[in-house]
């Protein structure tokens, strides 16, 4: 039964004579999309209802009305012919481009979207080079919307994807279009400002350079950043992001689609959590006693003071920003108790399609639950140093801001026991304690967070540390090969692999490498959507960035023809 | 998605200007965004600009009988005035609506045919109270009202021309119990003011249809979408409405909707997001109203004209009906105006020709040039064409329609580049302004008609055959695709006019 259903459910129809198959009730675009034939598209996005006042989709069917219809309205019947690149779809689709043209200024130049513009893009694919208007623009306002996000009005093409948004996903409806013929604009209204957590994301949606985000804009011309696919250290969604950079230096995180996870979308604060990298109060230089040493000093005199202390003597202390990895390695080369400061919890939101923005503010709260099992926030390791039974403490903290200790194990702390610090920031333990060592930002590292749901996802170093950085998973395992724990120093991959191999409960049968772009579920996790699953066929890249998936099919070509040999590097992996 | 309990349907009811605080009482009281509300009432020219002063009617007739010298006056006073879209007066023209509603104009009202009882809706007639058609279909019930309505061959006199029986099976056909009937009496259209006539003369006819609609689709709630302009037919039909409500009409409830002032609410889906408070846009299709039509439930929506027809077919059957024209369906309300000696509205066999119709309107003012057919929309014929049956198949053979049959009449005084750019004025007023094609188009055409106008040179108009065809393959909604036919039929057959000597 269920499978003649699934038979019945498929459409055989033609784009250009060729043959595809479509679900039933699918629309053309949808169709075209997910067999990897790309129609141009500006108002359409997945999330969001379909509009249909972009007019750029318009294809020809057979059967159907003998004027072009829209792909993304035009639902798929059996046998249908669609016609998408004949000389008279080209022409509407150019007439359309034209009229956008007529209209759009054409400041290429200095506007922050070329590069990733779709209508660039497009009038590049469809365009005509010579325009029959020389009618004068249209002036529109150029103003912020919000903290966070500013209009262009002359570059609007009023695809209403940013007031689709906030209507229909966030359910905020700060945008509108007010006036109506030409003299049409998106804005908020007077004293409403758009100012929702997930504000940035009307700026990733918007195809053209209408609405910017004022954080990044005047930094980077886009073909010059380099995307590292990574996960948003901000809280325990686990937004999928591409953390941009360029010259070593993080310009943008941009959300990468992951339905279970983030569905598209990601927030504002997590857009500027790599700012938390980038502060004045970070430790980049190792310590010794409080003083500036070299890396290779400040080693030698933990393994001394590490080999010296019996290892039930040595306890540790780390926080919920500690990748599997490094938790794992705590473990591992102590014998002592453990003890883990989470940061408080802060905003939680939940948009209309169930992307949920967690209060929780710890990237990997369910690794430090899934790696140490039954850990308390220090009191034991408090315990210990006052009953003298622990004589070192080894102290991960890649907390931004550092760990928020209680006080009763500040107060330990503070006294004669012992401490390896390997910390973020520059913090009182760094700077006091015997040893201390400057660790990473998770913009900066290799390694795996669990999210909320149970997710398994690698981070990845998108950039270089500061100064003589080597990280914790250095620091730790030269530690433990002092112990003879480890023959060697692994990577990040080489450390998960003992550590599945130490968990099998919780992690077994994945790899470091299986975990590719979007992870893989925990067993017994409560998101178990399969990697497939993950990201919808219509296009990989983060949200409305089509251009971007359109890369591998066109702008290779478009380097190949291009004599001024465009995008030398460009890093949308 | 609006907040749970928000009343977005009483939005552009309790909106009065966009002023801040205006638009915060009402984002309080309905629970809707201000910024929703701030957009849908800036959309409508009666609420966006309500302390306007005088509004000076820019329709074509209007403009062919001074309404730019109005206009002037108007300014040498000192007193504050607009240019407005068509306001339905084209009989009366020049008019200009008052800042209270009220039509001012030197010119009494129109002509209608004199009373003839074998009219279907017989304008010079009395109005009856007795609602006999609306009995008459409780006993032939509903399938049997369906029948005569397809026998009688009614055509959608809004201008697009469905069959109205049609449009009433496919909501039958529906599964959805909730289904609405509205009456789309936003007549707009730049020469027509037939509905107005209807509305005025004959209010029970048109109520007496509606209800015969609703009964025949099972609907409870009945809707009056008119335009906020015609507050004297407004007036007429509550006044029509209260002395039978609680008789004939009882069970049904009869809802009434003002227009803001924005022309394409006369689309049929653009009419309902206006119902629906939101940004008068026409919306994609499918689904179509009769499927999802007002707050997503099937939906009827007719023009004034044809609910009026409804009542006599009932009564007298449909091959009565059918057999009143001459080449198609039954008899029409044709609206004329212009270089004619009276304007009106004659109620004539569907299918007479120009010359037929001025006849009755009292033949021709001056030497007859040229007529637009059917409304803005239906762009320029020839003279030539005089002969030619004014009806729906005739008329889209020479590329035009008949519309609303709102037909002006011009003759050689009139500059027919200065009428295409009236009409080009017009779209570009009225674009919704959702689709590129339609909203920089309409732009273009007027700007490029404008500097022709003003250089008479022809190669201001060189691409307009192009940005036409442009147009019309490429918009969402009729506004889009005809919006370039004034001019477009303009050059087609007058191309003197445009070659840069002046005048035809």
């Amino acid at each position: 039964m269920s499978e003649t259903t699934t038979e019945r459910l498929e459409v055989p129809f033609t784009i250009d004579g060729a043959s595809y198959t479509a679900l039933k009730g699918e629309t053309v675009l949808e169709a075209a999309l997910r067999n990897g034939y790309f129609i141009p598209h500006y108002c359409w996005h997945p999330s969001l209802s379909i509009a249909g006042n972009c007019r750029m989709c318009l294809v020809h069917t057979k059967p159907g009305p003998p004027k072009p219809q829209i792909a993304c309205n035009t639902v798929v019947s059996e046998g249908m012919e669609v016609d998408a690149s004949s000389e008279k779809t080209l022409t509407a689709r150019e007439g359309i481009l034209e009229f956008l043209l007529a209209n759009h200024p054409l400041d290429c130049p200095i506007c922050d979207q070329a590069g990733e513009c779709d209508l660039q893009q497009y009038s590049f694919d469809h365009g005509r080079t010579t325009s029959k208007f020389s009618e004068i623009k249209t002036q529109r306002p150029r103003h912020d919307l919000g903290p966070r996000i500013r209009f262009n009005g002359n570059r609007c093409i009023l695809c209403t994807r940013c007031v689709r948004f906030c209507d229909e996903v966030t359910g905020t409806g700060e945008l509108t279009v007010v006036n109506r013929s030409d003299s049409a604009w998106i804005d908020v209204f007077p004293g409403v400002p758009l100012d929702n957590p997930l504000s940035g994301c009307t700026a990733d949606l918007c195809p053209v350079g209408a609405l910017l985000d004022s954080d990044w804009i005047h930094t980077t011309r886009v073909w010059l950043l380099r995307g590292t696919k990574s996960v948003c250290s901000g809280c325990a969604t686990g937004c999928n992001v591409n953390v941009e950079a360029f010259d070593d230096s993080v310009k943008r995180m941009t959300p990468r689609e992951n339905q279970p996870v983030n569905k598209w979308w990601m927030c504002d604060e997590g857009r500027d959590s790599h700012r938390e990298a980038t502060t004045d109060s970070r430790l980049n230089v190792a310590r010794l006693d409080g003083q500036p040493v070299k890396h290779q000093d400040a080693l030698e005199a933990a393994l001394d003071l590490f080999s010296a202390t019996p290892a039930a003597k040595i306890a540790y202390l780390t926080t919920g920003h500690a990748t599997c990895e490094e938790l794992h390695l705590l473990e591992t080369i102590t014998d002592g108790p453990g003890g883990v400061n989470y940061r408080p919890d802060g905003g939680a939101f939940e948009t209309l399609d169930g992307f949920k923005l967690s209060a929780d503010k710890n990237p990997n709260r369910a690794g430090v639950v899934a790696v140490l099992g039954d850990v308390d926030a220090g009191e034991r390791v408090r315990k210990g140093i006052e009953s003298g039974q622990i004589e070192l403490v080894v102290v991960c903290d890649s907390q931004p801001g550092g760990a928020n200790w209680d006080e009763g194990l500040v107060e330990a702390l503070k006294g004669d026991v012992k401490a390896i610090v390997i910390s973020l920031e520059d913090t009182w333990l760094a700077q006091t304690k015997q040893v201390a060592f400057p660790g990473l930002h998770a913009i900066e590292k290799d390694g795996t967070f669990v999210n909320q749901n149970g997710r398994l996802q690698r981070v990845r170093a998108a950039v270089s540390a500061p100064g003589d950085t080597r990280g914790e998973l250095d620091v730790l395992q030269e530690l433990g090969r002092s112990a003879g724990h480890f023959p060697r120093v692994l990577s990040a991959g080489g450390v998960f692999r003992r550590l599945a191999a130490a968990s099998p409960d919780a992690f077994g049968g994945l790899t470091y490498r299986g975990l590719g772009a979007v992870g893989l579920p925990l067993a017994g996790a409560a998101d178990q959507t399969p990697a497939d699953k993950c990201q919808t066929y219509y296009n990989a890249g983060p949200v409305s960035r089509e251009t971007r998936a359109q890369d591998e099919q066109t702008r290779v070509a478009v380097h190949r023809e291009s004599p001024l040999g465009y995008g030398t590097v460009r890093g949308n992996v | 998605m609006l907040p749970k309990g928000a009343q977005r349907d009483r939005v552009l009811k309790v909106v009065h200007d966009t002023s801040q605080e205006e638009v915060e009482r009402v984002s309080r009281e309905t629970g809707v965004p201000a910024a929703d509300v701030y957009g849908a009432a800036s959309f409508y020219t009666l609420i966006s600009q309500p302390d306007a002063g005088a509004r000076v009617c820019q329709g074509l007739s209007c403009r062919m009988a001074g309404s730019q010298e109005l206009f002037a006056d108007y300014l040498e006073r000192g007193e504050p005035a607009i240019y407005a879209s068509c306001i339905g007066q084209c009989d009366r023209a020049p008019a200009v609506l008052s800042p209270k509603m009220a039509v001012v104009s030197q010119r009494s009202a129109g002509a209608v045919s004199a009373a003839n009882p074998e009219l279907p809706m017989n304008l010079g007639g009395s109005d009856s109270l007795d609602y006999s058609a609306l009995a008459r279909s409780r006993e032939l019930g509903g399938e049997g009202v369906l029948a005569a309505l397809d026998a009688s061959g009614l055509q959608g006199r809004g201008g697009a021309g469905f069959p109205a029986g049609r449009k009433w099976r496919a909501v039958l056909g529906e599964t959805e119990t909730e289904r609405y009937v509205i009456c789309n009496a936003d007549e707009a259209e730049p020469g027509t003011f037939k509905d107005r006539e209807v509305m005025l003369r004959r209010p029970h006819l048109l109520l007496e249809g509606l209800a015969i609609c609703a009964e025949t689709i099972g609907a409870k709630e009945v809707y009056l979408y008119i335009r906020g302009e015609f507050q004297e037919p407004i007036a007429r039909l509550k006044a029509a409405l209260a002395e039978v409500a609680d008789g004939p009409l009882a069970g049904l409830n009869y809802h009434f909707v003002e227009g803001h002032g924005a022309y394409i609410c006369g689309e049929e889906t653009a009419l309902l997001e206006a119902m629906e408070g939101r940004r008068g846009m026409p919306r994609i299709k499918p689904p179509y109203p009769t499927q999802e039509g007002f707050r997503g439930k099937p939906t009827v929506i007719n023009n004034v004209e044809t609910l009026a027809c409804v009542p006599p077919i009932v009564l007298r059957g449909g091959e009565w009906f059918k057999g009143l024209g001459r080449t198609e369906a039954g008899t029409k309300l044709y609206c004329i105006s212009g270089h004619v000696e009276t304007p009106g509205v004659y109620e004539l066999p569907l299918g007479v020709s120009l010359d037929e119709l001025v006849a009755v309107a009292g033949g021709y003012v001056g030497e007859p040039v040229a007529f637009s057919p059917g409304g803005a929309s239906s762009g320029f014929l020839p003279i030539s064409e005089r002969e030619r049956a004014l009806d729906f198949a005739s008329l889209s053979e020479v590329g035009s329609m008949l519309g609303s049959a709102g037909v002006v009449v011009l003759n050689e005084t009139f500059d027919l580049a200065e009428a295409a750019c009236s009409q080009a004025i017009f779209f570009e007023d009225e674009s919704c302004g959702q689709c590129a094609p339609c909203r920089i188009g309409t732009r273009l055409v007027h700007q490029a008609l404008k500097g022709y106008l003003e250089t008479r040179d022809p190669n201001a108009l060189e691409h307009i055959e192009d940005l036409a065809w442009e147009m019309e393959e490429g918009s969402i909604c009729g506004l889009g695709m005809v919006a370039a036919l004034p001019l477009t039929s303009a050059i087609k057959h007058f191309p003197a006019a445009f070659s840069g000597g002046g005048q035809a």
